[in-house]
């Protein structure tokens, strides 16, 4: 049927955030005084960002896979399916839950900037680009977008030294991975000839690479660097050392934003470019494999025994959130067909679980400060004992404990990696989470059984906005732990979406 | 492959090396931002260089390595007006763009 919808619906994932996040840029001088108006509209905008890929992946079945042609190149670089679709919803997710968070927060903070809307649109409409291509010079293209307007997100409150800090840190850092990942986009190129990742992986199944003599060495090192690159944006060990200061410098909000949405977008590149690009060749795919089976390992183990020792508990949750990337790196490990279904429920799961921590965290404030030293949160269940049982169900859906999503989603990673035969990985994944265990009580014990130690100057105040992201944060844990088949059924038709060339 | 071919790569090597030795060491916010301005650089010119020789139509190569290129130099702009806007707000706080003054951040 009409075929020119078609076309354009196919990049209205990506257009949507963007086309609005502009505009909304536009009425910011006009509403600098009007907040209530310019949150409004751009909440109103989110939602929308949510609808339109979930109307598309309600409808994908009568139109199969979108694709939409750049008539410039002759080369197929923008699409849509069931992965796209589905991360799109989940970054639309963490976008959405992440303005309902802001205003308050930085308003306490008086780092109130209203430009941070926008930018939060434009950062969702980067991860779209990444995850809704086969072509590397896009997925660089949305990468980009999505860390430059992160950048400014983490460095919205300019007057505070922590906020400033972990703004420098997190674009330094940034930076230095864009190096490697188009130096390694580079040498791919060369030795494939090709930017599109089935036209790399047909050259890297006929063993012909483009540039003959170096063909072979340009493209085990520009798959190194590449994978080093998206190492650092996920926050593996070793590229992890940025995640805990930027974690706690930047403003709550965005921490749970950049925490949830960056980590799904660098996974669904990754999920592209490791099964479709760079697996054609027993060869080549049993070298990214045994790369990724060691950051995993060093990711799980290190991130985990790290958080034992912190006191902070944005710098905890920093530290469960690397060790959570080592989690999801075994799920990368599964063939296709089981493994990427798994990956974007765990993602899925994350995303809720992540957020509704961050957002109990960013309650605690004290004149302006982060008040999130373990001590403030002791005697909380006094305290304020709702906001103490809704952090106690995102802390123990962190650790694993049914019957929450933490625990599903741990569960399904750590069986596939069973499957696949990584033994010693699952293996080293169980000890990880029990050494995870302890520190996640350790908050728990001190909300719950602790007295108040370090009473903060005001009363705890939950808005009213904040209540919604807990609720639904909660209500959406705890259901993807009891019913985890209502959504893990139709992500397993995901991998046909990425499914190899013949 | 050709000559001109092998050298343009072998120097977008050294180029990388430089740039990455450059960041690691480094203790001028200023200098590590050019440091990563040379990294982006070098691998302009591999998409170049492997560009040119690769086959496409009409004699040019491929052109698809040429035009990503222009994207990384608009991006690598569109970095650095981001990275220096944040280092000027350093500046403007503690008198400074040495990263030794950030030392808030740690366990």
């Amino acid at each position: 049927m009409d075929y020119q919808l078609f076309e354009i619906w196919t990049a209205m994932p990506t257009l949507w955030p963007a086309v609005y996040g502009l505009l909304l840029l536009l009425f910011v001088p006009a509403l600098r005084e009007d907040r209530q108006w310019l949150w409004g509209f751009a909440v109103a905008g989110m939602v929308l960002t949510i609808v339109v890929p979930s109307y598309m992946l309600y409808h994908i079945g009568s139109y199969g896979d979108y694709r939409e042609t750049a008539g410039m190149l002759g080369m197929e670089m923008v699409r849509a399916d069931r992965l796209s679709l589905s991360l799109d919803i989940l970054f639309g997710v963490a976008g959405l839950l992440a303005l309902l968070l802001m205003p308050v927060y930085l308003d306490r903070a008086r780092a109130y900037r209203p430009e941070v809307y926008p930018l939060t649109f434009l950062s969702v409409a980067g991860m779209t680009i990444m995850v809704g291509t086969d072509n590397l010079m896009m997925i660089f293209l949305g990468l980009e977008v999505l860390s430059i307007s992160l950048y400014v997100m983490c460095g919205i409150a300019r007057e505070t030294p922590t906020g400033i800090e972990a703004a420098l840190k997190y674009f330094l850092l940034g930076a230095f991975s864009t190096g490697f990942l188009v130096y390694g986009v580079a040498l791919l190129y060369g030795a494939t000839g090709s930017l599109d990742l089935e036209g790399i992986a047909s050259a890297v199944a006929l063993g012909a690479p483009g540039l003959a003599p170096y063909g072979d060495g340009m493209l085990l090192a520009g798959m190194a660097l590449v994978i080093v690159a998206f190492a650092f944006k996920i926050g593996a060990v070793p590229f992890h050392f940025w995640t805990p200061d930027v974690y706690q410098g930047a403003p709550t909000p965005v921490t749970a934003f950049m925490a949830a949405g960056t980590k799904a977008a660098a996974f669904g590149v990754l999920l592209r470019l490791l099964h479709t690009g760079l697996s054609s060749s027993i060869d080549v795919s049993s070298r990214w494999i045994l790369a990724l089976s060691v950051l995993a390992a060093a990711t799980m183990i290190i991130g985990n025994v790290m958080a034992l020792v912190q006191d902070r508990v944005k710098r905890l949750l920093a530290f469960s959130s690397v060790a959570h990337a080592g989690y999801l790196l075994l799920g990368l490990l599964a063939p296709l067909d089981v493994g990427v279904a798994n990956v974007v429920f765990y993602l899925t799961v994350y995303t809720f679980m992540t957020i509704g921590a961050f957002a109990v965290v960013s309650v605690f404030q004290d004149a302006g400060h982060d008040a999130d030293h373990i001590s403030h949160f002791s005697g909380l269940w006094s305290r304020h004992p709702v906001l103490a049982v809704t952090m106690a169900v995102f802390l123990l859906s962190l650790t694993g404990i049914p019957p929450m999503g933490g625990f599903t989603c741990k569960y399904v990673i750590f069986l596939s990696a069973l499957r696949a035969g990584h033994p010693l990985l699952a293996l080293i994944m169980g000890i990880a989470a029990v050494i995870g265990a302890y520190y996640y009580l350790r908050v728990l014990v001190a909300m719950f059984f602790k007295p108040p130690e370090q009473e903060l100057s005001a009363e705890i105040v939950v808005p009213s906005p904040t209540r919604v992201v807990l609720a639904v944060s909660v209500v959406a844990t705890v259901l993807l732990g009891i019913l985890p088949s209502y959504v893990l059924e139709p992500l397993s038709r995901i991998s046909a979406s990425l499914a190899m060339l013949p | 492959m050709s000559e001109a071919t092998t050298f343009c790569l072998i120097v977008s090597a050294v180029l990388f090396g430089i740039g990455t030795l450059g960041v690691l060491p480094r203790r001028s916010a200023i200098t590590i931002l050019m440091s990563i301005e040379i990294m982006l650089n070098a691998g302009n010119l591999a998409l170049i260089a492997v560009s040119r020789v690769l086959p496409g139509q009409g004699g040019l190569g491929l052109v698809d390595g040429h035009v990503f290129v222009l994207f990384v130099l608009a991006i690598a702009a569109a970095e650095a007006a981001v990275g220096l806007a944040i280092v000027l707000a350093l500046y403007r706080l503690k008198r400074s763009t040495d990263i030794e003054v950030l030392r808030l951040l740690r366990w």
